[in-house]
């Protein structure tokens, strides 16, 4: 759920005016933008260097974030996505660091362990996927935004989205 | 749906990467307010009145005034009272700048004879200085010489990294030596300040060929010799030593590195390791991308601001040393100079490196916070943190080159993120000669220098064998 959806009018306020409570806009999306980079990257490695970056990028410009053209969410996720091809382009002729070797920082060594599984299988299992698909997945999943925002900030319609994620879960979970 | 799957590997982001980033975060400027969109009809409106202002202006200028207004004008004129030089004020604004300065010069000779008892260093040698002469200009007598004009201003010219020191001290001798003032001209380069320094003609009417350069590094042979065809001799006095640290946590220990890991980790753009001879987007992204021998740690340096003196100096020192150790680069030099200079100055834009205010607190702070990264501090600053107990325990420097930072290394010239403070006189100009001005610039030059972390000279590197009223200084040979 997002803080639009939480919060309606309290999100409504928020962006409408300059005071804007930042301390809870950067709790809110701070873990949605690294759930998003983990499931993007498949891996834990670079995920909080993405995160600084997509935050300090955007803390940089608040200024100029403008609420009649785009919700928060979607002008901060459609920096996150910019940030991640920057990231490509400069990764392009590097090999992927073994994800196995991260270990979060929180729960206990089982638990880790089993995220880390899961999100490596995740990976593996989305590696053939379209693009277009794995992004889906790591908006709808990691960065945990609905189908509304994540069709403004694909380009598809929200019905369209709804449509490829079933079909994309439903191959996924077949093969988990 | 059955998606729980996908839902579990989602995770809480770990706390300390939280708290860090909204430090940082918090670090940040307030965001500048973002411009207010004009309506168009108040941008037609506010054109229209600017366009019909500049009309009437213009009107006025080709027909004259018309005639309501030059009687207004002329009644004015004769209302006002002629001076005790027989000027009416009207007159005396119409005059021109060249009168206007006259009299300004002259009020200066006055209060300055009249401030002959003077608190420092004014010159005492013969009769009461400064007398105004008929043409507003100063003569005075100069310790070993005969009389001569001298001008209220003398003119020191030193590059940008430079520039605010020198204001500094330049507002502070005039303070303390209230004539002459001293006026700082500005160049974008040591080079450029250097040729100004040693041009006869000077920059124009209105700015004569300076007496002083104060420059962060020595005169070259090349230099010195188109300085003595064209301004007789010169001569060469220490001010003191800037040099950059750079500093760390003392948690993870030390890394050794060279000006060349350095240009590696922080370079927008550096030479292919595939194929040294095109340039690419810096990929490096921890530290043993950069050098084997360095741990696999995140790259993340925090320095001063790119126009601050400790970050013109960073980027002059050990960004562009390191920069010239690649001979794909220092080859552009030649070709394109302009690839070469953005090469050579640009930072990358990333979270690698991050521009701080220098503010010892933030500086230290960050470096708790941060102990992976680095700062880039100017060693004065550097020192002053060290001063306390509690954060000589926790911070290390990094040698550069296998050099550490101290004040011997640095006054010897064999650590590389240091370099030389000079000013440079000239001995031709009848102000350069007279010792007594000099001794106060160089006393506020060096007096000024902690605020600037700039180093001053030891004893042995100081022989400012000026005296107070009288003798010269000696007359550079190289």
């Amino acid at each position: 759920m997002t803080l639009e959806q939480a919060a309606p009018e309290r999100m409504q306020e928020l962006t409408g005016t300059e005071d804007l409570d930042w301390d809870a806009v950067y709790a809110d999306q701070a873990p949605r933008v690294y759930n998003y980079f983990r499931f993007r990257l498949g891996r834990e490695a670079d995920v909080e260097d993405l995160t600084a970056r997509t935050f300090e990028r955007a803390w940089r410009s608040r200024a100029h974030y403008r609420r009649d053209l785009a919700g928060f969410s979607t002008w901060l996720f459609k920096i996150a996505q910019n940030v991640r091809l920057d990231f490509l382009q400069s990764q392009r002729g590097h090999l992927p660091i073994d994800a196995a070797l991260e270990v979060a920082a929180d729960g206990t060594p089982e638990k880790e362990a089993e995220l880390n599984s899961d999100l490596a299988r995740l990976s593996t299992l989305t590696k053939n996927l379209p693009d277009r698909e794995r992004e889906l997945i790591a908006l709808k999943y990691g960065a945990a935004i609905n189908n509304r925002l994540i069709a403004q900030l694909t380009g598809l319609s929200e019905s369209n989205v709804g449509t490829i994620l079933h079909r994309v879960v439903q191959t996924l979970r077949s093969r988990w | 749906m059955n998606d729980d799957f996908l839902h579990r590997i989602r995770v809480e982001p770990p706390a300390g990467f939280m708290a860090n980033l909204k430090a940082r975060l918090d670090r940040q400027l307030p965001p500048a307010a973002a411009a207010p969109r004009r309506s168009l009809f108040r941008v037609l409106a506010f054109g229209l009145l600017f366009g019909g202002a500049v009309f009437a202006i213009s009107l006025l200028t080709v027909n004259g005034l018309p005639d309501f207004a030059r009687n207004l004008v002329q009644t004015r004129h004769h209302d006002s009272k002629p001076d005790a030089a027989g000027h009416s004020d009207t007159a005396a604004r119409l005059s021109g700048s060249s009168d206007s300065t006259s009299a300004r010069t002259s009020q200066h000779a006055t209060e300055g004879s009249n401030d002959a008892g003077g608190k420092l260093n004014r010159p005492r040698s013969t009769g009461a200085p400064g007398v105004a002469n008929s043409s507003g200009t100063t003569t005075q007598s100069i310790a070993g010489g005969g009389s001569a004009r001298l001008r209220p201003v003398m003119n020191l010219v030193t590059p940008k990294v430079l520039q605010e020191y020198m204001r500094s001290v330049a507002d502070d001798f005039g303070r303390r030596v209230y004539n002459p003032r001293l006026s700082v001209t500005t160049t974008e380069t040591t080079t450029e300040a250097l040729a100004q320094f040693c041009s006869s003609a000077g920059t124009g009417e209105s700015e004569p060929a300076p007496d002083f350069a104060s420059v962060p590094r020595r005169i070259t042979r090349a230099e010195f010799e188109v300085c003595t065809r064209n301004v007789g001799n010169i001569a060469e006095v220490p001010l003191g030593y800037q040099a950059i640290v750079l500093a760390r946590s003392k948690l993870y220990g030390t890394l050794a590195m060279s000006a060349s890991d350095i240009f590696l980790a922080l370079a927008a753009e550096i030479p292919d390791p595939a194929h040294p001879e095109t340039l690419i987007t810096n990929p490096n992204t921890t530290w043993d991308n950069v050098n084997a021998a360095l741990g696999r740690e995140p790259i993340e340096v925090f320095g001063p601001p790119a126009q601050s003196m400790t970050g013109i100096a960073f980027r002059e020192i050990l960004f562009a040393a390191g920069c010239n150790s690649f001979p794909t680069i220092s080859a552009l030099k030649k070709t394109d100079g302009a690839r070469y200079e953005r090469v050579c100055s640009t930072f990358r834009k990333d979270a690698a490196y991050v521009e701080m205010p220098e503010e010892p607190f933030d500086s230290f702070q960050t470096l708790q916070s941060h102990p992976n990264s680095i700062a880039v501090l100017a060693y004065g600053m550097f020192q002053s943190f060290v001063g306390f107990p509690q954060n000589n325990e926790t911070l290390t420097t990094i040698p550069i080159g296998g050099v550490e930072p101290t004040r011997d290394t640095i006054s010897a010239g064999t650590y590389p993120g240091s370099r030389a403070l000079y000013l440079y006189v000239n001995q031709g100009r009848a102000f350069a000669s007279a010792s007594f001005w000099i001794a106060p610039l160089v006393e506020t030059a060096r007096g000024f220098g902690r605020r600037y972390s700039v180093i001053p000279p030891g004893a042995s590197q100081a022989p400012l064998a000026i005296g107070k009223s009288s003798g010269k200084l000696p007359d550079l040979k190289m």
